[in-house]
């Protein structure tokens, strides 16, 4: 026999629908006008595939990197209590709510060539971020990093400590527990949090254009490539915004589907 | 019951009747490219007017998507050609100004840069505008016309932006226009090579039948000695 059916409050799913109408009405509104008979055409210009190209492998390497030093902060965000903690977290969570032109800005004076720690990668190694690809990488890894930070550092409370301790009660080393206990428990928020913040790091557009520039098959992205299309051929800029929009979507549903995101 | 379409219909009307007393009617909306912003800027105390700044190919891109507006300044003739041609801009364009293009160098020039061809080393961090917008087409005309190959380190989407990475000394050396290379105190190259690549800052009413308020605006844009005296500082040239 099934449950009974639960009252819902009709007047919740109305106010639902409008924010969801408020989120798909812009996107309804772009796909009416895109020109899908020359949607192929446009796709496989140079232009459009070069800025592909730059965009796979600049979003690919910030996700790298947001795994690489995402995972020991979110473990510390997760496991160490320490002072200021709050305002640790702040921080990490500023690039998510910092216009992205600022970042981008920031960036500059840090790593710049007459930045603060830019002026002296330049004068030691000859190393210049700006205007390059590793350039690009640093700013997408910048505006990602909290994506991957917070999935996983939920990932790792709602894990809890028990596992842990229980390794550690077995005196597996701390280093050890980590790897072989800690990480293979909560891969699921690690891939979620992976996919998330390389799709963030797909869509990055203003600490990119601030920080590394627009030079095709170097720092153009295809976020760039549509916004300088949009000047003067808003047919290419659509059919780019259809691929940003397909690509994104894609992993979005696949990230509920295989990680079952909470 | 709550029909969900009745919400949709409310929350409609409320934002349309928030956007109607966003603007006072009796303020004349100008929309002016970046570079004119000291410009408009320097009006706005003494007249009823509110500025809505961006790139002359946005600020066409918005009229076409039906922003309201009662006056159009464009950075180039051909920005302004598109919106009459759209019919977003129904009034007679007039020339406001004129700008150039300079070269322009970072603090203490560590590009070393002495002539225009010094562009082509490859060893020099080199800005352009991006060919989409003005200056970027200006810039491409004017190396093309010069016979220059430059490989640029990167094509900014507008001018402000690269004048700002060689003020910061990330680039070397750009090519931008007079007024922004003033803007922010850059040293410039001397070199009369480039002088005769100019564009023109067009005005026009959106209206053909405007307010005389609104002519009245643009007749003080362009022949006000008060204004004249503003452009000129900012290094604009006259028509």
């Amino acid at each position: 026999m099934s449950p009974p059916p639960t009252r819902q409050p009709r007047i919740l799913i109305g106010a639902a629908a409008v924010a969801l109408t408020l989120l798909m009405l812009p996107l309804a509104g772009m796909l009416q006008r895109v020109p899908w008979s020359t949607l192929v055409d446009r796709l496989s210009d140079p232009a459009v595939t070069n800025a592909l190209r730059v965009s796979i492998v600049v979003s690919l390497w910030a996700a790298v990197l947001c795994v690489i030093l995402g995972m020991p902060l979110a473990w510390v965000m997760a496991r160490v209590d320490f002072i200021g903690k709050n305002v640790v977290r702040a921080f990490v969570m500023l690039p998510m709510v910092l216009p992205p032109v600022v970042a981008g800005t920031a960036l500059l004076f840090a790593l710049g060539r007459r930045g603060l720690l830019g002026q002296w990668l330049d004068r030691w190694f000859g190393l210049t971020l700006p205007f390059t690809t590793a350039g690009a990488v640093v700013a997408a890894t910048f505006v990602a990093l909290p994506f991957f930070v917070t999935t996983v550092e939920s990932g790792l409370r709602q894990h809890g400590e028990s596992l842990d301790e229980a390794a550690a009660a077995c005196s597996a080393n701390p280093m050890s527990t980590f790897i072989h206990v800690t990480i293979p428990s909560i891969r699921g928020a690690i891939g979620a949090g992976a996919a998330l913040s390389w799709a963030r790091a797909l869509g990055e557009f203003g600490a990119t254009v601030t920080f590394a520039g627009n030079l095709g098959g170097r720092t153009r992205t295809l976020p760039l490539a549509t916004f300088l299309a949009l000047e003067n051929d808003p047919g290419a800029a659509l059919a780019m915004s259809v691929l940003l929009m397909t690509v994104s979507l894609i992993v979005l549903i696949a990230l509920r589907g295989r990680w079952g995101m909470r | 019951m709550i029909n969900p379409i009745k919400i949709v219909l409310i929350t409609a009307v409320l934002a349309s009747g928030c956007s109607a007393t966003g603007v006072s009617s009796a303020e004349i909306v100008v929309m002016a490219p970046s570079s004119m912003v000291d410009v408009i800027e320097s009006i706005v105390d003494d007249q009823s007017v509110a500025p809505s700044y961006a790139g002359s190919s946005s600020l066409v891109a918005q009229l076409r998507d039906g922003a309201r507006a009662d006056i159009l300044i464009t950075a180039s003739r051909e920005t302004m050609q598109v919106a009459v041609v759209e019919e977003s801009v129904l009034g007679e364009p007039r020339l406001l100004a004129t700008n150039h293009l300079v070269v322009a160098v970072a603090d203490g020039n560590p590009g070393a840069i002495t002539a225009i061809t010094d562009l082509e080393q490859s060893n020099r961090l080199v800005g352009m505008c991006s060919v989409e917008v003005p200056c970027g087409a200006l810039a491409a005309e004017a190396l093309t016309a010069l016979h220059l190959t430059v490989a640029a380190d990167t094509f900014e989407p507008n001018v402000r932006s690269l004048a700002t990475k060689i003020q910061l000394g990330e680039l070397d050396v750009g090519l931008i226009y007079r007024t922004d290379a003033d803007a922010l105190g850059l040293e410039v190259v001397a070199t009369d090579r480039l002088s005769e690549f100019t564009t023109d800052y067009l005005i026009a009413p959106i209206s053909d039948q405007p307010e005389p308020e609104v002519e009245a605006l643009i007749d003080h844009l362009i022949s006000s000695t008060s204004v004249r005296a503003v452009l000129d500082d900012l290094g604009f040239g006259s028509p």
